[in-house]
């Protein structure tokens, strides 16, 4: 079963590249070499092919508009990103658009093969490097989406020492701060995590278990 | 009835009665001698006549003489033919010349005898009523020297003024023992008179009366004196009191004749000359310094023609040789004819005056000046006249004529610019109301059109009360300061523009190189790599190892190189900035920034539902990028956070680092440090219409908000 494949990317001799390393195979064929993102859309519906290539910038639309447009248009084509880039956002936002693999173009002779059969077998490719720089962004995006982290470590410590129910005056003992600089962090979470009242900021501390219920 | 006038007086009457009584008596008794005796006794018709001439005069004698004649006449010439006496003629005459003659000598001695008691009584009536005290002394000489005196006469005035009575006949030393030592000249000068017969008048003082007198002597015989008494102590007082006044008036007083020679000059004249009368009359313009002499006399000498009071100022040499400066005012004495009987002067030293003056004059010149040099004049507002004082500086920068300039306050504002007035006025009413200094700037429009700009500093007098008396101030014209500093702020956002046009220039350069290494070295190094790929894996199964191997090394500097060209091209402008917008590049940025650094990086923005135009996100991203270095190189932090907000049309974004704060961004002064690029983000925030903040948190830390409309 041959594996149909369109080709887009705006510039000639890569697209004649990628048609040499694809018809080298036996069982993949390719059904058209389109120069910009419309076009490639429009190809991709009228020949419904299995796996497209890609180039993530095209003029007219990018590569990852078109794939978004074609992953709707088409739920059995895959679309296989290549880019100029190594960077994670460009990665993590090739996936978001529903590309189902992401090569660095420097190293497309070597992968692309692997990444055709990869995808058309259902399943994700991503060149080796960039899957260390996806999980940490997507470690760090997670992080960023936790409340709790809004805050610095300097106040995560007065909140906890509110929730647990110490006086302002105690706390600034214990942390060596004067009551001021107490009464301006407490201000500065409500303000960070948007509560309005101290109440719902001590409910806030126990429901994100910055102290145990005892 | 018959007027008073056409009858004879009462005494005439009498006087004729007499006339024709004394006659009948005297023909009774020649009619009674010629009987008894037969003598003929003319003589007693003499007597009648006489004393009918006597007692009334010439009148009735002459009629005495008529009834005498008639009666003789007829008494010895019997009648027998009256008239017809041809035989008696002569003898008629003889008796009738004889007759008038009596009549006329008797006449006349009555007449003086009459002047002489009226006379007599005159004097008499002076004597007793006079206010001199006047006595009669016969002197008493012992051994040729006069010793004492007899009073023969005095009259009550001086009985009064010695308050002696009936003295008369007695000797002075009975009533004054020590006379010599009471009135020591009176026997020597009274004696002198008395011998002399030389009259002499002085003035004594009287120990035992207490008075002064003035005593005037004459001798009216020899040994005898007569002596005038008048009290003149008053005068005396009252002109030893007008000289004790000359004498300590700190004014130098003197008085000249109309000839010109100096008649009096007062002790304090004489002490600040060192010189007498009599040395002064020797030489009159000794102490006028030799400068003024010629100024000096013409002006007396047009003085005293003129004859009406004149001042004059001249150098007097005091007894030390110094000269000072003296105020010489001389006023005329008019005799009330016009005639001027005497000039009478005072000279004021006015040398400290002057020298106070001059002074005065020389610190005024100074602060005029001053003020010129400055262009700083002064004014002065009176609260309760609403009137200004300006001094000349003032007015050349008004260009106000001193002489038109009026002093109102409303004149003043009429000069300041209609659109300033409201706030002078307002400024100045403060500064009454409050006693509170005040600075104000304005224009004014000066007479040539010219728009000046004055800076004003006022400040407020008080009374002890409180209450605002005047308001003092300077008003500076500062129009060359301000064109300097509208060239400046020019020239300043000249320079602004200048470098936002950079920036932006430089912003746009990059994007275009960034643009152009893509499409251009990047897509054909990305061609020229899956062919070299393409050729490798060719010759590879083609058995030709060597050349193999030449061509894997190209593909591994080709793609060193691809690796390169693509982190320049971040550099110059990260891709996903224009791909995925600035939540996204700096999330990138950030993670970048941590794997180098080290600090911990949380970037909390959320996707804007509209992107920000590329001119602010890349503006916020280049601040990002730059609090960030700043941070790694100066605030030895653990943490930062940068967060992205949109709200309301704004994008906020703020960079918060947990480091050493504040101190490590400004300089001792409070600036910020040079190098931080603190100026470059203000400006880069600016150019996009934005406002750049940076201030410390509390328990350290740095907070850098940008806010800007995207």
């Amino acid at each position: 079963m041959t594996i149909r494949i369109l080709i887009a990317d705006d510039h000639a001799v890569v697209a004649e590249g990628l048609r040499y390393l694809v018809e080298a195979q036996t069982d993949m064929k390719v059904v058209a070499l389109v120069g910009d993102g419309r076009e490639a859309v429009r190809r991709a519906i009228v020949d419904s092919p299995d796996v497209v290539l890609m180039d993530i910038a095209m003029p007219v639309l990018n590569g990852n508009e078109a794939a978004r447009i074609v992953r709707q248009r088409c739920l059995q084509t895959r679309v296989i990103m290549l880019s100029a880039y190594s960077d994670s956002v460009h990665v993590y936002r090739a996936l978001q658009a529903g590309a189902a693999g992401y090569i660095a173009k420097k190293s497309v002779a070597r992968e692309l093969v692997d990444a055709i059969r990869t995808v058309h077998a259902g399943k994700y490719y991503l060149s080796g490097q960039f899957t260390d720089s996806l999980i940490d962004h997507v470690v760090h995006k997670g992080a960023s989406d936790d409340p709790l982290l809004r805050l610095s470590s300097r106040e995560r410590q007065v909140l906890q020492m509110l929730a647990e129910g110490h006086s302002v005056a105690k706390i600034s003992e214990e942390l060596s701060l004067s009551p001021k600089t107490v009464e301006t962090y407490r201000a500065r979470m409500m303000q960070k995590l948007e509560i309005g009242d101290f109440a719902s900021l001590v409910r806030f501390a126990i429901q994100q278990g910055v102290t145990p219920l005892e | 009835m018959p007027t008073p006038d056409r009858w004879p007086k009462q005494h005439e009457f009498l006087s004729y009665g007499m006339a024709v009584l004394s006659v009948i008596a005297a023909l009774f008794i020649a009619l009674l001698l010629q009987i008894q005796y037969h003598f003929e006794p003319f003589v007693l018709f003499l007597c009648a006549m006489m004393f009918s001439a006597w007692f009334g005069g010439v009148k009735p004698g002459l009629l005495a003489l008529a009834l005498s004649m008639l009666a003789f006449h007829y008494y010895f010439l019997v009648p027998i033919n009256p008239l017809g006496v041809e035989m008696e003629i002569p003898r008629l005459l003889v008796a009738a010349l004889t007759s008038l003659f009596v009549v006329v000598l008797s006449a006349a001695q009555s007449g003086a005898m009459a002047a002489l008691r009226e006379s007599e009584q005159r004097y008499l009536s002076l004597f007793e009523n006079m206010a001199e005290g006047v006595a009669y002394l016969r002197i008493v000489f012992e051994n040729g020297e006069p010793q004492d005196a007899i009073y023969l006469e005095v009259n009550p005035a001086w009985q009064s003024l010695t308050g002696l009575r009936d003295v008369v006949g007695r000797r002075v030393s009975q009533f004054v023992p020590n006379v010599h030592e009471v009135i020591p000249e009176f026997f020597e000068r009274s004696g002198r008179v008395a011998v002399t017969g030389r009259p002499e008048r002085f003035e004594t003082y009287s120990t035992s009366l207490k008075k002064w007198l003035s005593i005037a002597a004459y001798r009216p015989r020899k040994g005898h004196v007569i002596a005038v008494l008048d009290d003149i102590t008053e005068r005396k007082h009252t002109e030893h009191h007008r000289r004790l006044v000359i004498d300590s008036i700190p004014t130098m007083a003197w008085s000249v004749r109309p000839d010109g020679v100096v008649d009096f000059l007062n002790q304090p004249w004489l002490d600040y000359t060192g010189l007498s009368l009599e040395q002064y009359l020797k030489e009159p313009t000794g102490p006028i310094h030799p400068d003024d002499i010629p100024r000096v006399l013409e002006k007396w000498r047009a003085g005293i023609a003129i004859g009406t009071p004149y001042e004059d100022e001249m150098r007097l040499r005091r007894a030390d040789g110094e000269y000072r400066w003296f105020l010489v005012r001389t006023v005329p004495l008019s005799d009330g004819q016009g005639n001027i009987v005497k000039w009478y002067g005072t000279s004021t030293d006015i040398e400290d005056r002057k020298r106070a003056e001059d002074g005065l004059r020389q610190s005024e010149f100074d602060l005029a000046e001053a003020q010129r040099v400055a262009r700083l004049g002064s004014w002065t507002f009176d609260v309760a006249t609403q009137t200004v004082r300006w001094s000349d500086e003032t007015y050349r920068i008004f260009d106000v004529e001193k002489t038109t300039s009026g002093n109102a306050y409303e004149t003043f504002l009429s000069h300041v610019h209609p659109d300033d007035r409201n706030r002078v006025w307002e400024a100045n009413a403060k500064a009454r109301s409050s006693g509170e200094s005040f600075e104000v700037e304005y224009r004014i429009n000066t007479r040539g059109g010219h728009l000046k700009h004055i800076r004003e500093l006022g400040h407020a007098r008080k009374h002890s009360s409180g209450a605002v008396l005047d308001l003092f101030g300077t008003a500076q014209d500062i129009t060359e300061r301000k064109q300097a500093e509208n060239a400046l702020r020019d020239s300043a956002v000249q320079l602004q523009a200048l470098s936002r046009r950079l920036v932006e220039l430089q912003e746009s350069e990059r994007k275009e190189l960034a643009r152009e290494l893509h499409d251009r070295v990047g897509q054909n190094l990305t061609a020229l790599k899956i062919n070299i790929d393409i050729l490798q894996s060719v010759l590879a199964s083609q058995g030709k190892e060597e050349v193999v191997a030449r061509i894997a090394d190209s593909a591994t500097l080709l793609e060193s190189t691809m690796d390169t060209i693509e982190n320049v091209m971040s550099e110059l402008r990260p891709p996903m900035l224009d791909d995925h917008g600035l939540a996204a590049a700096l999330d990138w940025y950030a993670r970048n920034f941590s794997r180098r650094t080290g600090i911990s990086v949380a970037v909390r923005a959320g996707e804007p539902a509209v992107r920000s135009t590329p001119q602010v996100e890349i503006t916020l991203f280049r601040i990002a990028q730059e609090a960030l270095n700043n941070v790694a190189k100066h605030a030895a932090a653990q943490h930062i956070e940068i967060a992205l907000d949109q709200a309301n049309g704004e994008c906020l974004m703020s960079v918060e680092d947990d480091g050493i704060g504040f101190n490590c961004l400004n300089d001792a002064s409070g600036k910020p440090k040079p190098g931080l690029g603190i100026v470059t983000m203000r400006e880069r925030s600016q150019a996009v219409g934005g406002r750049l903040e940076v201030k410390a948190l509390p328990g350290g830390g740095t907070q850098l908000a940008v806010r800007v409309q995207c």
